[in-house]
């Protein structure tokens, strides 16, 4: 009689073992990863940071004296008053509490960093892997609008589509991930070029998974710790991008609390109502550091060779 | 020569390149909600006034005509007007550009004298204080706003201790030095005048630190790096082995290695200073292409904000270029020939 | 200095590495000497300590990793250990000459032949405050002439280790050379100002075949011509036979055996040197069967107790596994040996135990 076992036996033990047995190498080289990001003192003090300002920024309006005024409220009578215990940070022109509109602030800033990221990585990883994969004209195309999207400095870019689509803070993050994109496609084309080439992908095609498959479950998780690389870097920046967009006036626009707004607004009362520009500036470069050292600890961690 | 023919190819791949940005920059100037010609024409004006104006500019032409036609003017160098400034963009790049450059020079001369050294003494003396130090300085950098860190200088140094001046490029209340070559610091040297030398100076002090930390930190950290690896080398063995003091090591051999490095941070650091100096200018009301196009673009004036784009975009496929030379110059084993 | 104190005498040497994974002790007890007009080939597998040992008389072993822990090091008479990072310098100028293994990494890239050669002689000439650093140091004409003069002298010692059209070809960047070419660079290097000892680890080991030969030749000159004294590292028993009077075995941080050629290959007295010379093919070894030494070498993170060979050793004793060996010493002939079997006088005859496949009933 003909053995009609099948070939491959599916492991004893239920779904979550299976798992972990697929994925044991996966799951042993995470384990030495988060082994050695503890052991960098940088990065674990910047994930504290983060995690401290991830915090702050989703509790914020529960605890900030005067959450009112990120909304609109004016108090006339409180024009200007100096850092101190009744406000920590001074008040505005309006009265309002600065310290509370910094806290929130934090919101906008991670939330729209965020978004700009995702959507940048979303557009970027895509187009990048498509014209890995597939190379001739895709791949041409796709490198001549990434070089020259990545000819001037983004912020030319992001200043004229926000000047053009008029100002706000939603038109900002759009304009943002514009110029952000073109990074993380690179990044990604040149890695599945490379991949292409690889065995596995071979053997891949020639059982006959389809190039989507292909792309998605295999090529792309061993780009993930690169692309989170670059990110946790670029993730300081874009925030700065973002508040240089709002400095400038095409970003955020009042009553919302955001840094860079705040800050431009707050040059015209120099020096004497000093407060103004300088907190938001202060907690910014706070933020911006801890990512930063996140950053920098994430590179250490999964890239050990370019260490810096 | 082989070397001609590659430069020849590499300009000719600057015009698909700038084509491309013209077009982007252009699409996105006619997304405009708003009216640029009601705005420069200003509140109160008639219809026919507006109208008159709108032709005066030939905003008149369906799109790709005007396209066409900006195109077509660029090849004879006419970059269109500024309906706000009412001069050429050409005329206002001219006044506008060399301050910008003039900026961005001497901060990149900045960077590059204080980044190197750092980066040595950094590596050399790799996780003791000197490079903890150095390392936490360099982090620091580059996450600090470059517009809020401009204005805290403001503050402290112009406004409460005036030792600097606030803004500007040039004391605005004495008389303005003469215009030879657009650059205030060869200007005045050719003039002879030591007093307005300083002055310019100290209006150049503030901004073009302020524009050099972030790229004092990237040179930082990238001559850290190739320091490092570079100690590592065999020939270093080699030479230690032959008893050539460790200071001609460092300075001689390992330098000349690392500056390969460098070079390739420049053409970076070049971009990151030209987009670093939109804010700059508006900090210090500083007269360049940033603070020129910053205006427009709020006014919604896209010519001029298309002119600067092209402009950047043309310097930097310049820069790049020069760039790789230049690793033919360093390393002879990637010359052309 | 007399010619009976030897050039090179290294007593206990103790070498530990420190790394990520824990501490290495890759030298537990090295006994070298060199005197005056020998070659001695210092052999081993891969990871037995030679480049360590060697490396250790100039101390160009990197000291964060890499630690002394004991013994002595002893050059000219005195103690290598003690002295001053000046001092070292100096030394290896002056006296130690070095011809590494892989020519392609050995040279600058981006400086020519010339300028390497002429700061390499300038140092080992004993004019190190001529070499150029910028633009601004040492345009003095005297500097001008000593630059001069080592150039001459690189010219020269070019032309002697055959490398062709010297004086022109000086000028020539790495990488428009061969490998065997930049060999005779880097050796040439060595040569400049007499050095009394010269220390060459796997100078052929990256070069193909022919090379090997014309280099090895070319060594063997020049140590006549000089007045050398070489210690050679190398994992192949045909170069030493070729060009060494006295060799070294050395086995996971020991120096096991030591002896004249001659006598060490004719004679092996330590069972790892047995195994090794029976390893190696030669005309009469029957195809298909290759004698090998069974087991692999010792990690050293966690060596084996006692002597480190015992796992491997078809001699093994008792002492074996718990005591370090004795250190080396004589066997009639001049050969010194670090065995338990040979303690206390026992002359075992291995040989003849290892030709009937058996082991020696100690």
């Amino acid at each position: 009689m003909a053995d009609t076992s099948p070939i491959i036996q599916a492991p004893p033990g239920g779904f979550l073992r299976r798992w972990q047995e697929e994925h044991a190498s996966r799951i042993e080289e995470s384990r030495r990863a988060a082994y050695r990001f503890v052991q960098n003192r940088l990065s674990l003090l910047g994930l504290i940071f983060i995690a401290l300002l991830v915090v702050v920024a989703i509790t914020g309006r529960w605890w900030v004296p005067a959450p009112q005024d990120a909304t609109g409220a004016i108090h006339a009578s409180d024009r200007f008053i100096a850092p101190g215990l009744s406000h920590l940070f001074g008040t505005d022109e309006l009265g309002r509490d600065i310290f509370s509109r910094v806290v929130l602030a934090t919101q906008t800033a991670l939330l729209s960093g965020v978004i700009i990221l995702l959507v940048a990585i979303g557009i970027g990883v895509t187009l990048g892997s498509v014209a890995g994969y597939f190379g001739g004209w895709i791949d041409e195309v796709l490198m001549r609008l990434t070089d020259m999207m990545l000819a001037i400095p983004g912020i030319f870019l992001a200043l004229a589509i926000t000047a053009a689509l008029g100002p706000g803070i939603i038109h900002a993050i759009m304009a943002l991930s514009v110029t952000w994109w073109p990074g993380y496609a690179r990044l990604v084309e040149g890695q599945v070029k490379a991949a292409r080439e690889q065995d596995y992908v071979e053997a891949c095609r020639a059982i006959g998974a389809r190039p989507g498959r292909i792309i998605f479950s295999h090529i792309i998780p061993n780009l993930i710790s690169s692309v989170i690389v670059k990110a946790s870097m670029d993730f300081g920046f874009a925030i700065l991008s973002l508040a240089a967009l709002g400095f400038i006036g095409v970003g955020a626009q009042p009553p919302t609390p955001e840094w860079g707004e705040m800050i431009s607004f707050g040059r015209q009362y120099l020096p004497q109502y000093w407060w103004y520009s300088t907190f938001p500036g202060l907690a910014m470069f706070i933020a911006v550091f801890g990512f930063n050292m996140l950053g920098d600890g994430l590179r250490d961690v999964f890239d050990p060779k370019s260490r810096l | 020569m082989r070397l001609r023919y590659y430069v020849l190819r590499r300009v000719l791949l600057f015009i698909p390149v700038l084509i491309g940005l013209s077009i982007v920059t252009f699409v996105i100037s006619h997304i405009v909600p708003g009216d640029p010609v009601g705005l420069a024409a200003g509140p109160g004006s008639t219809p026919d006034q507006i109208e008159a104006l709108r032709r005066q500019f030939g905003m008149d032409q369906p799109l790709p005509i005007q396209y066409l036609r900006y195109m077509a003017n660029l090849l004879h160098g006419d970059l269109g007007a500024s309906i706000m400034s009412r001069h050429t963009v050409t005329g206002d790049l001219r006044v506008f550009f060399p301050n910008t450059l003039e900026l961005v020079i001497v901060s990149m001369v900045i960077a590059v004298c204080i980044g190197i050294p750092l980066g040595v003494v950094s590596a050399v003396w790799r996780d003791r204080w000197p490079d903890q130090l150095s390392r936490v300085f360099a982090l620091g950098s580059i996450s600090v706003p470059s517009f809020w860190l401009a204005i805290v200088l403001q503050i402290l140094l112009a406004m409460s201790l005036h030792l600097l001046p606030v803004g500007g490029i040039y004391d605005a209340r004495a008389t303005q030095p003469v215009t030879h070559t657009g650059f205030l610091l060869i200007d005045t040297l050719i003039d002879g005048d030591p007093h307005a030398f300083l002055v310019t100076v100290e209006h150049l002090i503030l901004p073009a630190v302020t524009l050099a930390l972030g790229p004092i930190a990237f040179i930082m950290r990238i001559l850290r790096a190739d320091v490092l690896e570079t100690l590592n080398s065999d020939w270093v063995k080699m030479l230690r082995a032959n008893g050539v003091p460790e200071r001609v090591i460092l300075f001689k051999y390992v330098l000349k290695h690392s500056l390969i490095a460098t070079v390739s941070v420049i053409g970076f650091i070049i971009g990151y200073s030209l987009g670093g100096s939109v804010v700059i200018e508006t900090v210090f009301d500083w007269p360049g292409v940033g603070l020129y196009a910053v205006n427009s673009a709020l006014a919604l004036d896209f010519q001029p904000v298309m002119g600067v784009t092209l402009m950047i975009g043309l310097i930097f496929l310049v820069v790049n270029l020069l760039t790789d030379l230049t690793y033919g110059v360093l390393d002879p084993r990637i010359r052309f020939g | 200095m007399s010619a009976a104190e030897p050039v090179v005498e290294i007593r206990n040497l103790e070498v530990d590495f420190r790394t990520f994974d824990g501490v290495s002790k890759v030298l537990v007890g090295v006994n070298l000497e060199l005197r005056r007009g020998d070659i001695l080939g210092l052999v081993g597998e891969t990871g037995c300590g030679k480049s360590v040992t060697a490396l250790s008389v100039p101390r160009l072993i990197p000291m964060p990793p890499g630690q002394f822990v004991g013994g002595d090091v002893r050059f000219l008479g005195e103690s290598v250990l003690e002295k001053s990072p000046a001092e070292m310098r100096e030394l290896r100028a002056r006296h130690i000459g070095m011809v590494f293994q892989d020519p392609n990494t050995n040279l600058n890239p981006v400086f020519t032949i010339e300028q390497q050669m002429v700061d390499a002689c300038l140092c080992r000439l004993g004019h190190a405050g001529a070499v150029t650093t910028g633009p601004f140091k040492s345009w003095r004409s005297s500097d001008r002439e000593l630059r001069r003069q080592a150039r001459e002298t690189a010219v020269a010692l070019l032309q002697r280790v055959g490398f062709p059209d010297p004086e022109r070809r000086i000028a020539s960047y790495p990488h428009e050379l061969s490998g065997g070419m930049r060999q005779r660079v880097l050796i040439a290097m060595s040569l400049a100002g007499h050095p009394d000892l010269l220390i060459a680890d796997e100078p052929t080991t990256a070069l193909d075949v022919s090379t090997q030969a014309q280099i090895l030749g070319l060594i063997r000159e020049l140590v006549q011509e000089f007045h050398l004294t070489v210690l050679l590292i190398t994992h192949n028993l045909g170069v030493v036979a070729q060009v060494c009077n006295r060799v070294a075995v050395m086995y996971s941080g020991r120096v096991v055996e030591s002896g004249s050629v001659r006598r060490v290959f004719k004679a092996p007295s330590h069972p790892y040197t047995i195994g090794l010379l029976r390893a190696v093919p030669t005309m009469e070894t029957v195809r298909g069967t290759l004698e090998e030494i069974p087991g692999t070498i010792p990690n050293l993170l966690t060596p084996p107790a006692g002597c480190r060979f015992h796992p491997r050793c078809p001699h093994v004793m008792d002492d074996c596994r718990v005591d370090p060996p004795p250190p080396m010493f004589p066997l009639e002939g001049g050969t010194e040996v670090a065995c338990h079997l040979y303690a206390h006088g026992a002359r075992p005859n291995l040989l003849v135990a290892a030709e009937h496949g058996g082991r020696h009933d100690g």
